[in-house]
Parts: C-alpha cells; sequence; structure tokens
C-alpha cells in the first residue's frame, strides 16, 4: 500500500512537471476582420504651421469595410520633447475630423490621430507635425484679475478688430499670476525681440516675447534686495540707457545685454515715486523730502537739481505734496535735445497732503540743456485733485483726467478743464488713460463687480474725441490692473505713454 | 526502498529554488568625516581653508561651522564625536588663539556641524596662524573616510593688495589704501579678492571675479560708501569705520 502511495505521488509529480511541455492547439475557427487604412501623410514639422488662437483643421481619409459608427477617434497634442506618459501631452479631440483652437505654448508639436475599431480592437494612427507661433507679437495687453484671485494677460490684437487673444499668460505657463500691479515691454536696437516686464506687489516675473516665463524678479538684480516692489523699467531707443525703480530706490545697469541686471540701488536720501525718464536724463519726484531730483548715472547718485536764480519755486523743497503725475507734452519717446529744448517742458502735478490743492509745476531747459523752474501755478480744474487717471497729451498743451464717469481734457495753460467724454455707466471707475497722440484709451472699471473694459477714441486737433465717443470698445475682463501696448520688431515705436 | 529517496531528491531539488537569500546589515561601525562641498559635482575633499577677519569688522571672535557625515546607522540619541588638533601642524594655540566646539550628530541625523571659535589676537595683523586638526575616536564613532578625517584653517586678520590691483581693479576702486581694502572685504563679506581675466576664468568660491562682476561691484561700494558718509545709512552694529571714511593716510575713501 505504502508502495503504491509512492508511485502515486512520484506519477503525480513527473505529471506535473511534463504539463508545461502540452501544445496548445489553439482555436483556429477565423472570422474576417474589418479593413481600416488611414490614408498616409509624409510627416514634416510643418504639416501645419499656426499662431495661438488660430483654429487646426484636419480632416483626415481614411477607408472602413465595416461599420464606421464602430469607430472610435482620439487625437493628441504632443510636445516635441514630451515623453510617454508627460502630462504635456493633451487630448484634444474624440471626433473624426479635428477643429482645435490652438492655445498652448509656442513650439513644435505631433498631432497624433488614433483611430480604433471597437469590435477587433485594431487600432491605425496617423501624425501630423504642428508649429505653434507667437500670437500677439503686438498688441494690447490686459493685465486683469480672473474668478479665484487669480490674473491673466489678455491681447486686444488690433483696436480696429474684435478679436482679443484670451488668456495669453496662463495659456504659455504652469505656474499662475497673482498680485500684480502693472507691466512694461522693452525692447530696444540691443534687444530687438524685447522682453515683458511683470511687475507684481513684492516681486516680479521677466516673459519673453511669447509670454512664456522667463526669470523671477532676483534675476533682475546683481545683489538681492531688500524688498521687491518694482514700478517703472525703462529702456531707450538704443537700449544704453536702463533704468529700475524698485521700492523708491532707482537703479541702472552697466551692461546692455538682455536680460537686463540692474545694480546696486542709487545713493541718497529719497524714495522716487513718480518719475520722467528720457534717455540719459532720470527725473524723480522724492516722496520723502517733497523735491525733486535728477539721477547722475556717472556718479551713481541722486543728486539736487541745480538751482537758478530765474526758479519759480523751491525745486529742493515744494512742501508736504504727493506727485500725482511726472511727464512732459510730447511722445513718450522724446528727450531733451538741440531742437526741442525751447518746447520740451516736463511738468509735474502735485496735491497739498494738508489743503488737497493741486498745483503744476512746469521745468524748462536752457540750451545747455540744464533745466531750471519755469513756474507754478494752482490747478482748479473740477475733480482734478481727485480724479483716478492722468496722462499729458503728447502734441498739444493738455492734460487728460478721468474723474467719476467723465474724461476731462484740461488746458493748464489757461486753466480751463472741459469733458470730453462721460460714460453712460455711472458705477465705474476709470482707472488708467493712455495716449499716443492720436489715439487715447480709457481703462473703465466697475466699481461693484469684478469686470472691466477698455474704450479707444480718436483724437482731433483740439484734444477732443473724434465724432464725441469711442470707435471701439473690449469688455468682458476681469477687474483690469493694468492696460500697455506690447511692441514688436516691425512696429517698435508707437509711443503709448 | 529506492522511490521515496528519488522522491526525497526531487522535492528538495525542486525547494531548492525557494530558499531566501540572507542580507547582511553593515556591521562596520558608526563612522565620521568632514564633508565634502555641498555642491553639484562637488570637487575632491578640500581640506584647507583660509579665514581673515579682515572683512569681519569689529567681531573679536567667529565661528567655522565644518560639515560632517555619518557612515553607519541612525539612532535615537544624540551622539558625540571628537576632533584633535595636530600640534605639529599647527603653530595656533589652542584656548588662546582657537577652541574647539562640542562635535554632535543629533538623533535620527547623519549630518552634523563642526565648530571651530577662532578669535581675533593681535598677532593675527601680522602672521597667519594655522590650526591642523583630525577627527578621532569617540565612544559613539570610528574615524570614517581616511581621505576626509584632516582640516587645516589659516586665519589672519591682514590683507594683502591683490597683485592685480594697479593694472586691473585701479579702473573700479580707483587708488589702493588699506582702509579702503578693508571697507571693500567687509562690505561684500569676502576674505580677499582677485581679478579674473575673463569671464570663464571666474571662481567665486576663491574669490576670483571677472571684470563684469567688478562693475557692479563697483556701483554698490560707491553707493554704500555715499550713504554711510552722508549718514543716509546707519552703520551695521559690528562696522569698525569711521564715517565719512577716511585711509590711513587722512585723505577720503572715494571709488571712481
Amino acid at each position: 500500500m505504502k508502495r503504491f502511495h509512492s508511485s502515486l505521488i512520484l506519477l503525480s509529480l513527473i505529471g506535473t512537471l511534463f504539463s508545461s511541455c502540452y501544445k496548445d492547439k489553439g482555436n483556429y475557427d477565423l472570422r474576417p476582420v474589418d479593413v481600416l487604412n488611414i490614408e498616409p501623410v509624409t510627416y514634416n514639422q510643418d504639416n501645419y504651421s499656426l499662431s495661438q488662437l488660430d483654429s487646426l483643421k484636419i480632416n483626415p481619409r481614411m477607408t472602413f469595410t465595416g461599420d464606421s459608427t464602430q469607430l472610435e477617434y482620439s487625437w493628441k497634442l504632443i510636445p516635441q520633447r514630451a515623453r510617454t506618459g508627460d502630462t504635456t501631452i493633451k487630448k484634444i479631440s474624440s471626433e473624426k475630423n479635428l477643429m482645435y483652437v490652438v492655445q498652448v505654448p509656442i513650439g513644435l508639436y505631433t498631432v497624433l490621430l488614433e483611430v480604433k475599431d471597437v469590435k477587433s480592437s485594431v487600432i491605425r494612427s496617423s501624425s501630423y507635425g504642428l508649429n505653434v507661433k507667437a500670437k500677439a507679437s503686438q498688441g494690447f495687453l490686459v493685465l486683469n484679475e480672473k474668478a479665484g484671485g487669480i490674473q491673466d494677460i489678455d491681447v486686444i490684437l488690433n483696436n480696429t478688430k474684435p478679436e482679443i487673444f484670451w488668456g495669453a499668460f496662463s495659456a504659455n505657463n504652469t505656474i499662475s499670476l497673482r498680485e500684480a500691479t502693472g507691466m512694461t515691454m522693452i525692447q530696444s536696437a540691443a534687444n530687438a525681440s524685447g522682453l515683458l516686464y511683470v511687475f507684481r506687489k513684492t516681486g516680479g516675473y521677466t516673459l519673453l516675447p511669447s509670454f512664456g516665463f522667463l526669470q523671477d524678479i532676483r534675476a533682475w538684480f546683481f545683489d538681492a534686495q531688500s524688498a521687491y516692489a518694482p514700478s517703472v523699467i525703462y529702456q531707450d531707443f538704443f537700449g544704453t540707457n536702463n533704468y529700475l525703480i524698485n521700492n523708491g530706490s532707482v537703479h541702472s545697469t552697466t551692461s546692455i545685454s538682455a536680460p537686463l541686471m540692474f545694480s546696486y540701488r542709487a545713493s541718497g536720501d529719497y524714495k522716487a515715486t513718480k518719475s520722467l525718464i528720457m534717455s540719459t536724463y532720470v527725473f524723480v519726484y522724492d516722496d520723502l523730502n517733497h523735491r525733486f531730483l535728477k539721477y547722475n548715472k556717472s556718479a551713481g547718485k541722486m543728486q539736487s537739481i541745480i538751482k537758478n536764480p530765474a526758479d519759480a519755486f523751491d525745486v529742493e523743497n515744494i512742501g508736504n505734496k504727493s506727485c500725482l503725475l511726472f511727464d512732459h507734452n510730447m511722445a513718450s519717446t522724446t528727450s531733451p535735445g538741440a531742437a526741442n529744448f525751447g518746447s520740451l517742458k516736463p511738468l509735474a502735478y502735485c496735491k497739498d497732503n494738508q489743503t488737497g490743492k493741486v498745483f503744476l509745476y512746469k521745468f524748462g531747459f536752457y540750451k545747455s540743456l540744464a533745466t531750471y523752474c519755469e513756474s507754478v501755478k494752482e490747478v482748479t480744474a473740477p475733480g482734478f485733485s481727485t480724479a483716478t487717471a492722468y496722462v499729458n497729451a503728447s502734441n498739444n498743451p493738455l492734460t487728460y483726467y478721468a474723474s467719476e464717469n467723465k474724461i476731462y481734457a484740461y488746458d493748464f495753460t489757461n486753466d480751463a478743464a472741459r469733458v470730453v467724454y462721460t460714460f453712460d455707466q455711472t458705477n465705474v471707475s476709470i482707472d488708467q488713460l493712455m495716449t499716443n497722440g492720436t489715439q487715447l484709451f480709457a481703462v473703465v472699471n466697475n466699481k461693484s463687480g469684478n469686470s472691466g473694459a477698455v474704450f479707444f477714441f480718436t483724437i482731433n486737433p483740439t484734444g477732443s474725441f473724434a465724432g464725441g465717443t469711442y470707435f471701439s470698445k473690449y469688455e468682458n475682463f476681469g477687474k483690469i490692473t493694468e492696460v500697455k501696448y506690447k511692441y514688436n520688431t516691425l512696429n517698435p515705436a508707437i509711443p503709448w505713454k | 526502498m529506492k522511490q521515496p529517496i528519488y522522491i526525497t531528491a526531487i522535492t528538495l531539488l525542486l525547494l531548492s529554488a525557494c530558499k531566501k537569500e540572507e542580507v547582511k546589515l553593515y556591521d562596520g561601525g558608526d563612522r565620521v568625516q568632514f564633508s565634502r562641498l555641498n555642491i553639484p559635482n562637488p570637487p575632491p575633499y578640500i581640506d584647507s581653508l583660509d579665514f581673515s577677519f579682515a572683512s569681519k569688522g569689529n567681531l573679536e571672535s567667529d565661528t567655522l561651522f565644518l560639515p560632517v557625515d555619518v557612515t553607519g546607522r541612525a539612532v535615537n540619541r544624540d551622539r558625540e564625536f571628537k576632533v584633535a588638533a595636530i600640534a605639529e601642524e599647527s603653530s595656533a594655540v589652542q584656548g588662546i588663539d582657537f577652541d574647539f566646539g562640542k562635535g554632535i550628530i543629533k538623533a535620527g541625523e547623519f549630518k552634523g556641524v563642526f565648530k571651530l571659535i577662532l578669535r581675533k589676537t593681535k598677532d593675527l595683523e601680522t602672521i597667519r596662524k594655522k590650526v591642523s586638526f583630525k577627527i578621532i575616536a569617540s565612544e559613539d564613532f570610528q574615524p570614517g573616510l581616511s581621505k576626509q578625517l584632516k582640516c587645516k584653517v589659516a586665519f589672519f586678520n591682514f590683507m594683502v593688495k591683490p597683485i592685480d590691483w594697479d593694472t586691473k581693479m585701479l579702473r573700479y576702486f580707483g587708488t589702493y589704501s588699506k582702509a579702503k581694502h578693508r571697507f571693500i572685504l567687509y562690505q561684500l563679506g569676502f576674505p580677499e579678492i582677485n581679478f579674473a581675466a575673463t569671464t570663464a576664468l571666474e571662481d567665486p568660491t576663491r574669490y576670483i571675479f571677472s571684470g563684469v562682476k567688478f562693475a557692479y561691484f563697483q556701483l554698490k561700494l560707491r553707493s554704500v560708501l555715499d550713504d554711510l558718509n552722508s549718514r543716509i545709512l546707519k552703520p551695521a552694529a559690528d562696522d569698525p569705520f569711521t564715517y565719512p571714511l577716511k585711509d590711513e593716510n587722512g585723505l577720503n575713501v572715494i571709488f571712481p
């Protein structure tokens, strides 16, 4: 019996070992499979070359011998450098024909079509090259707040056409934009493609012309700063004069190479608020000591503006006042020279912090291009002292200002103001005015909600608005923080200010 | 009779594949050594350091923190490692010129620091003192990697005029004076400053900088001195200078 058991175990063991040698005869009852073919396309990187926001349309040609309702389509957009499983790979459609609004960073992509026969699980695929180019190489950048406190930059591409490039920042970055206070595009002969600087309450970013992130604000400075609160960045046409005002201090560069790197602050006891920068000339209002100063670049310090016997006011002490606007009445690209020294008049509107009265301080240039204090007089225009936005005209002796829902043109020569436009809505705040001499835009925010709009006006020779109204209007933004014009290499010198 | 033997042999053969390989634990004891620099692609261990009080303002003593690594296991109590001076390789005297802090590896940690306390004595104004020391066995640790057990620190309180001052640095810093040199090192926080002929030859770890950096140093030094001289900027607590800053010849220190 025992021997029987042993034999049984031995046989079982041998049986188990040999079971792996059993040949699977399989099932040879074949069913015909429907044939699926996609007409091949020769792949190259420029099969499709589009700008951001353009529509990508692909109608693939294919044949299928079965029931085409049984086909599943999958279109994927794959960045050239993406690897399997990369989160940047997007599924963009499940339809047979692709219709996709390109809203991805600029660069090279592959568009992959996969068609699956559900019945047989057979998959056929086809690839197309896509080159996404920058949209909004120029236009009006609208920095505004979206839901949840996140900001974005939308772009009015052409203020005579309705198209807006929504989400230029978010489409090109993975970071969220918050606490941005303003922005400036700088571009020069030394930096032809330009860079976009975004100022934040306690920081800032440098963006490429295509809106992609390039640098954090710490890269703007050679030395670490005690506080990061940028308010002005300037580069002249040749790129040789570069200035930055950060936390009330003036900085310049030692090199013109982009991206710019700013040096230690200009020495002196000052807090620069408003400034007027014209190539080598940097004038600031010092809010600490209520005076006007100029930057001596070669000495690296802020200095007093030279006093003259003919001065109409004390440039080193104008009393306890805050500066509302410091500019001149010419194009923003103007700088003092032999041809314009008699007509270029820096103007500063300053408000007395006790009385609320506003005074206009006017400077002049001698032929030597040294400044003098030409005049000072009180501004009595209605609503001027409490206005929400100011801008000097570029080609006539007017200052535009916004009070409540009205835009005024103030003739500072005769201390007379007139209303040039009244918005229908009363619950609005006109938070920014900019002009290029022939046009003016107004940023109008709703006081009670998170919405804003931009209105464009044509300025006629008298300084009034053509037709008494705007020629274009852009709505549906969140509350607008700032609008700035973005130049490009083809159109670098539109002097919006 | 033979069959049970076959069965047993085959079964054993089959089961032999199931034997779990034993993983041995590290039993080399816990060891400690000085760390290599914690930077990408660290260079081989550097056992020599220079320290200058010339850039430290009014500090009468300063502490160098030298990182150490543990080889072995972390434990749930603080452990002590020991360092001993090598008298025959040192010119500085323990208790007068320097002291050692207590070397502790905290519970659960694999890293720690060794504190070397250096004192600014009068001698340091003219001579360079050197202390050489090594990690020795303690109750908790044996010495670790043999190449990373020793360290030499030279310390001093004087400045040597950089050889490139009159040819390369003059443009940025102007005429040399000891007061200016000391002010530069104090403000920049460097023990020394040297000029690199090209950007490619820069080595900030050895305080060698190109002209591009010197231009930025110049602007900073000029601005800071200007504000200190005019009392816009309040001198730091350890600032050893009197403002307006004058050099050893009684001339105003200026940066061009």
